[in-house]
């Protein structure tokens, strides 16, 4: 069933009626669900080691799990091109947030990654994966062909970077891979030439290695995975921890509810590690079932990519599609030990508000933008331009952006 | 643009295929190992939190059990109602240390474990609780063998030479499991150190003779060679050695004498039962290094038996090539001598082996294993380990074992209406006291075999053979399991038997 926008406000109808994008809220709601469960049974041990009732965080993410709804239905009805106009403030309020973590943020755990609202401890990187969706979508638009000059990818990317940098240094290695991902394969969908990916590919994996040499002791954390026996006590515990209460699982499960994990044994275990909890009760079933949902939700959110008439959109799709399977794939990686363990979540799953609010947010944009051939006149790639993409109330930047657009077909850094 | 898309997709979807083998790989293939780990600290929390499953004998005797403590971290201790009796295989747990013996190899079973869902809500929320564990060993026997022994270090193995079960097993020294399975660290670590320090023959009490310790099996090893010539090369059955109370060795001026000194020979017919040196080191010869060294390993020599139970330790033949320039070695090796080392395990296979027609059934404890509920989770099924001849060629041994019982070196030693067939042997030990290890090993009825025997009793005197010494133990153990066989009270049929080990020990004073 087509929708109808309006022209004025920043909500338009809620759009229904697209069989793909019921299909990514068929699978995000069994994610949810599921992760939901996981969460009440994972957080036992934690809730009554905290001294509360053993509902305490349960209860906690049913709140967040409501905002995070809420936020899906905005997200669904927003228009978004005036999002994607917003990116540079969205990327800007971002960035001030991980300033802020770096000025008055809270530790945990040795890291300084939360603001403290009393209500929630809102974890910036967070919002800034999906500032960075928004930011790379708002480049692609509006600066498609410079992005093909080194100087000028370096200058415009440099909001993610400088993110990026503030998000290592909390330090928190595994969203940083994820952002710094989000980026290149959006850049990769979005054209750029493959040996502008390949130099590009280069100097990230350099960084890395020049930053795993100047912290010894995060590089020995980070590669204790590659030889998981060697330190029992401190950095290999986990792993052990974790593959044990996986065996233990065996091909059944212990039953839900029923893990020995997570009273005390696996550190995190309703958070990084919920995964292992998950094969502890619910055996291999358990885990195939959990990883068959995230090769569900890539195959419709691939299939909401290929249908889009507006590559700008498509490249949003696969940002947000990149950010979810892979969190997914490196945090059950590195549960199963094929990974260093770096604390990134389980998508729906992992006991996170800013987390699951945030990525049901994104789960809303995309079944949003899986209405947009319903919704307006399908474009191309050579369609990508400003004319399309006008805005009543900017047309002066239309005007600019319009000597910019590239021509027909042509990809960036040729 | 769509291309690099299902590149992407196509490589995310690869490594969610990784991600999901690696899973399924902890999941299901190494599973058991990691739920075993000693690094999994759950093993031994698991084994206190609830009760141990029970380990039963063949007679429904209740070997090991759990019984609740008032102790609120440890709500659960073992017990063993026959204390020493059956330490040596039962073994014990205890939460200070890992288990033993057969506690440890049925753990996984006795340890409490997910129970099969019954409903729905035992489905998502399954209970826990351990299995029962049955065993083919029958007490009675073992008190038998305990009697018999009076107290003297050695090992008496009886099985089912039918099925390969396992109807005693029985070793000396032994220890109390008691004070091990004590909530006091400290006398657990006691009594670790006590039962893991060697006695004077170098036996530490935790390790089982019958299955850890190897002697020279002396001339219990003659049923082998004798199989050689029955299976490798018949016409030498029919050769006459020449008689005498020794042979001189080639390659070497040394002299092999009977052991006793009287002069021997004939054919092997002749010369099994009244067990001559000489003449079976000259067959040992005659049938070579290479036909000598295939016929111990199709016994099952230099290869761990399959019985279930840990550590278990091969028996020793040298290999053919090391006979190649010591051809002394291999005449000493064909009586069971120099380099030739046996468990008393072995050599009851041995046995069996010639009593079952050849054929060598895998030994085991286990008879079956029952859930809470009576389910039968397990039933152990009978298989043939090793056939080192057929039934046609075992034939033609039983009847030379029965002549050592009738006029060999075994006369006297059994009943006349008891149709044993044995073989007995006295082995050289060559230590200053010139101590020797006295074996027998014996299956019975020699007709229909339902009983195979091996004991051995190391360090004896210098004068001491395996027919006074093993002899009259065998003797009591085979009278005990045709008894029990036939439904009758073990300890009814003897009155040459001792009632008690102190009185065993006390008759040897």
């Amino acid at each position: 069933m087509a929708t109808k926008s309006s022209a004025k406000g920043i909500l338009q109808p809620t759009p229904s009626g697209n069989f793909a994008a019921r299909m990514l809220l068929l699978v995000t709601t069994l994610l949810v669900v599921f992760g939901t469960i996981m969460v009440a049974s994972a957080s036992e041990g934690q809730s009554a080691a905290n001294g509360g009732s053993s509902f305490s965080i349960i209860l906690r993410d049913l709140v967040y799990l409501g905002f995070g709804v809420f936020t899906l239905y905005v997200m669904t009805r927003v228009k978004v091109e005036r999002l994607i106009r917003s990116a540079p403030l969205l990327m800007l309020v971002g960035l001030a947030m991980l300033v802020a973590v770096r000025l008055v943020g809270v530790t945990t755990n040795g890291g300084k990654r939360w603001l403290n609202l009393h209500a929630i401890l809102l974890q910036p990187s967070e919002i800034f994966k999906l500032s960075t969706v928004l930011f790379l979508a708002w480049l692609v638009q509006l600066h498609h062909d410079e992005l093909a000059e080194w100087k000028h990818l370096l200058i415009w990317t440099s909001p993610v970077s400088i993110g990026a940098t503030l998000i290592l240094v909390e330090p928190d290695i595994g969203t940083t891979s994820v952002v710094v991902s989000i980026a290149f394969v959006m850049l990769a969908v979005a054209g750029l030439a493959t040996r502008r990916l390949c130099q590009v590919a280069l100097i990230g994996v350099s960084i890395f290695f020049i930053y795993m040499k100047m912290k010894p002791y995060s590089a020995a954390r980070f590669f204790s995975f590659l030889h998981p026996n060697n330190d029992l006590v401190s950095s290999g515990y986990q792993l052990l921890q974790s593959k044990i209460g996986l065996g233990a699982g065996g091909l059944t499960g212990l039953g839900l509810g029923n893990s020995r994990e997570k009273f005390g044994l696996l550190p995190n275990p309703h958070t990084d590690f919920i995964f292992s909890i998950l094969g502890e009760e619910l055996g291999l079933v358990g885990t195939l079932i959990a990883i068959g949902l995230f090769v569900w939700f890539l195959f419709v959110a691939t299939r909401i990519a290929k249908q889009c008439t507006n590559d700008v959109y498509r490249v949003i799709v696969v940002g947000i599609t990149t950010w979810i399977v892979l969190e997914a794939i490196i945090n059950i990686a590195s549960v199963v030990g094929g990974w260093a363990v770096t604390g990134v979540p389980l998508p729906f799953f992992s006991y996170g508000g800013t987390a699951l609010i945030t990525e049901l947010a994104a789960v809303g944009l995309i079944y949003n933008i899986a209405h947009d051939g319903s919704r307006t006149r399908p474009t191309t790639a050579s369609a990508i331009v400003p004319s399309q993409l006008r805005d009543p109330y900017d047309r002066g930047r239309d005007q600019r952006t319009r000597e910019r657009r590239p021509s027909t077909g042509q990809r960036l850094g040729r | 643009m769509s291309r690099r898309l299902s590149i992407l997709a196509t490589i995310i979807l690869l490594l969610f295929v990784v991600a999901a083998a690696q899973a399924a790989n902890i999941q299901f293939f190494r599973a058991p190992a990691l739920d075993k780990s000693v690094l999994n600290p759950r093993v031994n929390e698991a084994s206190t939190e609830y009760p141990r499953g029970e380990i039963v004998a063949g007679d429904g005797t209740i070997l090991a059990q759990s019984v609740p403590t008032n102790n609120a971290t440890y709500p659960y201790k073992r017990i063993y109602p026959l204390g020493d009796l059956t330490a040596g295989i039962i073994g014990f747990s205890s939460p200070y240390t890992q288990e033993w013996g057969l506690e440890a190899e049925y753990n996984n079973y006795l340890t409490a474990h997910a129970q099969p869902a019954e409903s729905f809500e035992q489905l998502l929320s399954p209970t826990s609780a351990a299995d029962t564990v049955t065993l083919t060993v029958e007490p009675a026997l073992q008190k038998v063998a305990q009697n018999a022994m009076g107290g003297q270090d050695g090992a008496a193995v009886v099985l089912d030479p039918r099925t390969g079960a396992v109807l005693a097993m029985y070793s000396n020294p032994t220890y109390s499991p008691t004070p091990l399975t004590s909530l006091d660290p400290n006398i657990v670590a006691a009594a670790y150190k006590k039962i893991t320090t060697p006695d004077a023959h170098g036996f530490p009490p935790l390790g089982l003779v019958a299955t850890q310790q190897t002697f020279p099996p002396g001339s219990t090893f003659k049923v082998i060679t004798t199989t050689a010539a029955v299976v490798g090369n018949p016409a030498l059955l029919t050769k006459a050695y020449p008689v005498k109370a020794f042979t001189r060795l080639p390659h070497s001026n040394k002299l092999l004498f009977n052991d006793g000194g009287q002069p021997c020979g004939g054919t092997v017919a002749v010369m099994l039962p009244a067990s001559c040196d000489p003449g079976y080191a000259l067959l040992g010869l005659d049938l070579g290094a290479n036909l000598m060294s295939a016929t111990a390993d199709s016994f099952g020599y230099d290869q761990l038996p399959p019985l279930d139970f840990p550590n278990v330790v091969p028996s020793y033949f040298p290999t053919a090539a090391s006979f190649a320039a010591n051809l002394p070695g291999l005449a000493y090796s064909s009586i069971g001598q120099e380099n030739v080392r046996a468990t008393a395990l072995q050599q009851a296979l041995v046995a069996a082996g010639v009593a079952n027609g050849g054929e060598i059934m895998t030994p085991h404890f286990l008879s079956t294993i029952t859930s809470p509920d009576g389910t039968v989770v397990k039933r152990y099924q009978n298989s043939v380990w090793l056939s080192p001849m057929n039934s046609n060629q075992a034939e033609q041994i039983v009847p030379l074992m029965e002549n050592v019982v009738r006029y060999g070196t075994a006369a006297g030693i059994f009943p006349s209406d008891l149709d044993v067939a044995a073989k007995t042997g006295t082995a050289q030990t060559g230590n200053s006291l010139k101590n020797t290890d006295d074996w027998m090993i014996a299956f019975a009825p020699a007709t229909d075999p339902t009983v195979a025997i091996a004991v051995v009793m190391p360090f004896q005197a210098e004068s001491a053979f395996g027919a006074t010494v093993a002899g009259p133990i065998v003797k009591c153990l085979v009278e005990g399991t045709l008894a029990l066989q036939a439904g009758l009270p073990v300890s009814g049929t003897s009155t040459t038997c001792p009632s008690s080990p102190t009185a065993a020990a006390g008759s040897k004073a």
